[in-house]
């Protein structure tokens, strides 16, 4: 019935665990269930071997022996270095756990000298982690919800297709009242807020993966979790969660780098007259570019960059790679991602033991569960109903109280403020289109550079990944100094434009990157034998084959804009007053200074329902031509 | 044949090509090629997988420089892409967002006709290609057999001095690939189609011998030629006759002798130990699966076959078949005494096995080999049991430079694994001795076995 079609050696192949239960006695099936389950232990760290052979030294050629008593060693260094960073985890979340003790205490002082930065940083690091705990937690809920429930799905993904577009760093303001006064008297209203404002900034991309993850999941594979009588939580982590796993490692790498945008923006704002102040390394720039303290910026920056880097290579880049055992397809790649970090994990026996010991107890509470769960066939009560039932009644009438509060908001709101709001939003789409125009003025000529050259990509591309995560806004307040050194005062008008463009521009370059390496080399070679050059050879055959590529990059790109228009178009200078550029965004900051609620709840909509109108008129449109003129795959 | 006054089209001298430079990807593709394509030739580069027929064929096209050696065209060398080549590809090569039309004029994009002209060509070549009516239609749109008659349209209304054309029938079925066939050699004899010489990359030998005046028969590992042989049967030529059967057969024993007996550039030379020299020495495993080998050794019994008969029944191409074969004779389950194939002692015993005693049975034989006894002896001597991947590869490098270590690395763990001999955690790219798992066991007392 089922033809394995994969890897037929593979002992863990799944369709292993398959035939097993198949060909089984019914009466054994706790046995064969516990062999698929095991089959399908996708996450197994192989224990060094107990093979005792004799040594027969037969040395046919020494030279190519020179490496291995380096191994053993490595082995202990590789213990050295996982319990070293099992301590510094430990001792940084007491750090941290400390800091939360703090009473409340709007704006702290923050201290230039470069030996706070550490402590700077891994306060920024750990507000990043747990908006992505958060995250986590949201996706896996909502997007299983939204999967596998096709009334809720009707609704549930129109709205997070809208929530995408809301510019969340905008109800900065509201939320931290609401959340202070929830919290009295402790930092902890303060954090929760910024916190929320990082998980806005992370989780929506996470969501639509491991919801197209889940849509995608092939029916062979649900109908053996079936066959093998798998409970729901066995389900979702031997199935779904495997699945899903490459989709969500690598949005949650680009999660992470977007949750970082506003970090200077979030860490240090005021509101009306009150200003808060949370330590960490972006007020620490913010406190650096009042001040004037040209070291103590490069410091920031350097210390941001660090961060990134060292983020990416002890956490994203042996994920990655993990995350490959997963790939359902047979194909291999050419380029094959590799990470030290994972070998030396994977040599280090402390790690292996940690890694059996919590397979250990996941395993025996997974058995003790099965055993109950499923053998005793009892009739399913359909006690879940009624909390579904609940959570849409509580959904529904909180939706309806925001919404006459929202009515009353807009209420106050005068018809030549609208007319305003609608005249900044055409200025505002004017600049990101023409943020998007520049951007791929240099990113299309560079990026089919370098996805033609695999040998220059190689080195490239995670210069362009650490460029791309590095928060822009950090040093808006540099460049807008540069930009009124050049144009005057009222230069930041068309200023904000280069602004815009400075975070979303990396999008539209992956993009190019991997659509003009996607290129095959039968084309190019059909182009240099029929002697196309220049212009003739980029309409023939490199805007048509990126233009796929290009379009996924804009609408990522514009997403990105929209949302920076809000700092693009009203910053601060090296001067204490704020510069601004008549545009949707600079009247939402201005709303959050002014702390004109109505305005700001106005100004906001109308950004997030033409940033979905633009989406549906113009976006989805292009990329439906697209797919059907422009598809390279035949 | 050549005319003394003019120089030829295409003169390659001495080309040899290196891919790769990293460790674990270098591989010589090419060894010292010598060809000459004159004018009003037919030439067919015939081979096995992994000679290097599409290479030579990029060479001479200008669109890959030679490692080492001179492409000349016309007598002069050639620099950058080649002015008089038009090129036919296996995948068609077409671009999806422009219509056939569309297609077929890019070959007349930098040419120096006016409209009328270039509309008059493509009202011919249309016609001689049959893809009247389809000029509107976007690829997609189209079956395999018309895709690739707009590949040849393309290249033909350049009119090129050389049409070359890359397996331009293997990626169709047969029955397409039959009647494309007899197009072209309807094409390649009329004067109006307006390209002076064909050269063609095929695996298929009737199909060389159907069209080719010249078959460059090419050896592999590295890829260099074998023997050229002529093919002076008139057009249009009968694959029914017996001078074409003959023809066919000749080129099977060449193909046979080269892929399983001409041995010295295929082995390692280092170590053939005098007092064995039986002793087969570091031989690259052909790139076959174990399945593969079985299912010979099941067909095969003790009477020798002919393998060119053999190839026939069993419906295999035949220089894939003579793969299989050089893998089992490597194994010893068989032996080629002549252009015949048949089981050894090991073979017949193999034959009547079980799974579990067959699996036995290649474990010893496999262990006779050099190159799985090395990897054996360095796992013994490593201090963890266990070899990683790069070490493997590494090895693989030095031990034969011609193949690509990757490729080989598969192999031998496919092999290794089928004859339970070694196993290979492809999550940690660690190779070991294989051991039976036991299901029941928790990996807590297997640690503690390992003495952790």
């Amino acid at each position: 019935m089922f033809v394995a079609k994969k890897r037929p050696d593979d002992k863990r192949n799944i369709f292993h665990g398959l035939k097993k239960v198949c060909d089984c006695d019914v009466n054994r099936t706790v046995r064969w269930q516990e062999g698929v389950w095991r089959s399908l232990q996708w996450t197994k760290l192989e224990p060094a071997t107990t093979y005792k052979d004799s040594l027969t030294i037969m040395d046919l050629n020494p030279s190519l022996r020179a490496h291995t008593p380096a191994e053993s060693s490595r082995s202990f260094f590789a213990d050295l270095l996982v319990v070293g960073a099992l301590l510094a985890i430990l001792f940084g979340s007491l750090e941290v756990g400390r800091e939360w003790e703090h009473p409340f205490q709007a704006s702290v002082e923050i201290h230039l000298s470069p030996w706070w930065l550490p402590y700077y940083t891994l306060l920024s690091f750990s507000r990043g982690v747990v908006a992505y705990g958060i995250s986590l937690l949201f996706t896996l809920l909502y997007a299983r919800w939204a999967a596998y429930d096709r009334n809720a799905e009707r609704f549930l993904i129109p709205i997070l297709d809208v929530l995408q577009s809301v510019p969340f760093p905008a109800f900065l303001a509201p939320l931290e009242l609401l959340l202070i006064h929830l919290v009295p008297n402790s930092v902890i209203g303060l954090e929760l807020t910024c916190i929320l404002v990082i998980f806005t900034g992370q989780v929506w991309n996470m969501t639509f993966s491991f919801y197209y993850s889940l849509k995608n999941l092939p029916d062979d594979f649900a109908f053996v979790g079936r066959l093998a009588r798998f409970t729901g939580w066995q389900k979702f982590t031997q199935i779904e969660i495997p699945f899903a796993t490459k989709g969500l490692v690598y949005n949650s790498m680009v999660s992470m780098a977007g949750g970082w945008f506003f970090l200077t923006v979030i860490e240090s704002f005021s509101m009306g007259s009150e200003h808060f102040r949370l330590p960490g390394i972006g007020s620490y720039m913010v406190v650096a570019q009042e001040k004037g303290d040209g070291w103590a910026q490069l410091y920031a920056v350097v210390a941001m960059i660090l961060m990134i880097v060292v983020v990416d290579q002890l956490i994203w880049r042996p994920l990655i790679v993990w995350s490959n055992k997963f790939k359902i397809e047979d194909t291999e790649s050419e380029f094959q991602d590799t990470s030290a970090v994972l070998r030396w994990l994977n040599r280090s026996k402390v790690a292996l033991w940690l890694h059996d010991w919590f397979k250990q107890r996941l395993q025996q509470s997974v058995s003790a569960k099965t055993s109950t769960a499923t053998l005793i066939s009892k009739p399913k009560q359909r006690i879940q109903i009624p909390w579904r039932f609940l959570l849409i009644i509580v959904g529904l009438v909180s939706v309806l109280i925001g919404a006459y509060h929202l009515f009353l908001l807009l209420a106050e709101v005068r018809l030549s403020e609208w007319l305003m709001i609608a005249g900044h939003l055409v200025l505002t789409l004017i600049r990101v289109l023409a943020a998007l125009f520049l951007s791929t003025l240099w990113t299309v000529p560079v990026g089919v550079w370098i996805g033609s050259n695999p040998k220059w990509a190689r080195f490239l591309m995670p210069i362009t990944q650490i460029a791309a995560s590095f928060p822009a806004p950090m040093i808006f307040p540099n460049i807008v100094f540069l930009i009124c050194l050049i144009g005057g005062n009222h230069s930041l008008e068309w200023g904000s434009i280069l602004l815009m463009m400075l975070g979303p521009q990396w999008y539209i370059l992956f993009n190019v990157i991997s659509g003009a390496s996607a290129i095959p080399q039968d084309l190019r070679a059909c182009t240099q034998l029929t002697h196309l050059v220049g212009w003739q050879r980029w309409r023939t055959l490199f805007l048509p084959g990126i233009f796929p590529s290009l379009v996924t990059g804009w609408i990522t790109a514009a997403g990105g804009a929209w949302n920076a228009s809000i700092v693009s178009e009203y910053t601060t200078g090296m001067q204490d007053q704020p510069l601004k550029a008549t545009g949707l965004g600079s009247t939402i900051s201005q709303a959050l200074a002014d702390n004109n609620l109505s305005l700001l709840a106005a100004a906001v909509m109308a950004m997030a329902f033409f940033v979905v109108f633009f989406n549906r008129a113009v976006w989805k449109r292009l990329a439906v031509i697209a797919r059907e003129r422009y598809q390279l795959l035949t | 044949m050549p005319e003394p006054t003019t120089p030829p089209i295409v003169e390659l001298i001495g080309i040899d090509m290196h891919f790769g430079e990293g460790a674990g990807e270098s591989m010589k593709v090419l060894e010292d090629i010598n060809l000459t394509v004159n004018e009003h030739d037919v030439m067919a580069l015939l081979g096995p997988s992994g000679c290097g027929k599409s290479t030579i064929m990029r060479i001479l096209s200008g669109l890959i420089r030679p490692s080492r050696g001179i492409v000349k065209f016309r007598g002069k060398p050639l620099d950058g892409v080649n002015p008089g080549v038009a090129m036919v590809f296996q995948n068609f090569a077409l671009f999806p967002w422009l219509s056939v039309r569309e297609n077929i004029l890019l070959g007349l994009e930098n040419s120096t006709y006016n409209l009328e002209e270039k509309e008059q060509h493509f009202h011919k070549i249309i016609e001689m290609v049959g893809l009247d009516g389809y000029g509107d239609a976007l690829p997609k749109e189209l079956s395999g057999g018309m895709k690739q008659r707009v590949g040849i349209a393309r290249a033909l209304i350049m009119e090129p001095q050389i049409l070359c054309m890359d397996e331009p029938f293997s990626a169709l079925d047969v029955l397409t690939a039959e009647t494309l066939r007899n197009e072209i050699g309807r094409i390649a004899m009329d004067p109006a189609s307006g390209f002076k010489s064909l050269i063609f990359v095929t695996h298929n030998i009737g199909e060389a011998v159907y069209l080719a005046r010249n078959i460059v028969v090419l050896a592999a590992h590295p890829g260099r030629v074998q023997k050229i042989v002529p093919n002076p049967l008139p057009y249009p030529r009968d694959p029914a006759s017996p001078a074409f059967q003959q023809l066919v057969a000749q080129i099977h024993a060449i193909l046979t002798n080269s892929v399983l007996h001409d041995e010295p550039s295929i082995t390692e030379p280092e170590i053939v130990t005098a007092e064995n020299p039986e002793e087969v020495a570091y031989a690259p495993l052909p790139n076959v699966t174990m399945g593969e080998v079985i299912g010979l050794v099941q067909t095969l019994r003790t009477e020798p076959e002919s393998i060119f008969a053999l190839a026939t029944r069993l419906k295999k191409d035949f220089s894939t078949f003579l793969s299989v074969i050089k893998a089992a004779e490597l194994i010893d389950l068989v032996e080629t005494p002549g252009q015949t194939v048949r089981l050894t002692k090991s073979g017949v015993a193999f034959q009547q096995a079980d799974i579990k005693h067959r699996k036995l049975l290649m474990h010893d034989l496999l262990l006779a080999l050099k190159i799985f006894k090395h990897f054996g002896d360095r796992i013994d001597q490593s201090p963890d049991k266990e070899i990683t991947e790069e070490d493997v590869i590494n090895d693989l490098t030095q031990l034969f430079p011609n193949e690509r270590p990757k490729i080989l690395f598969r192999q031998l763990v496919g092999w290794a694994r089928y004859a339970e001999l070694f196993s290979f955690d492809t999550r940690h790219a660690m190779l070991k001795r294989f051991e039976k798992e036991y299901l029941g066991k928790p990996p807590a007392s297997r640690l503690k076995e390992a003495g952790v």
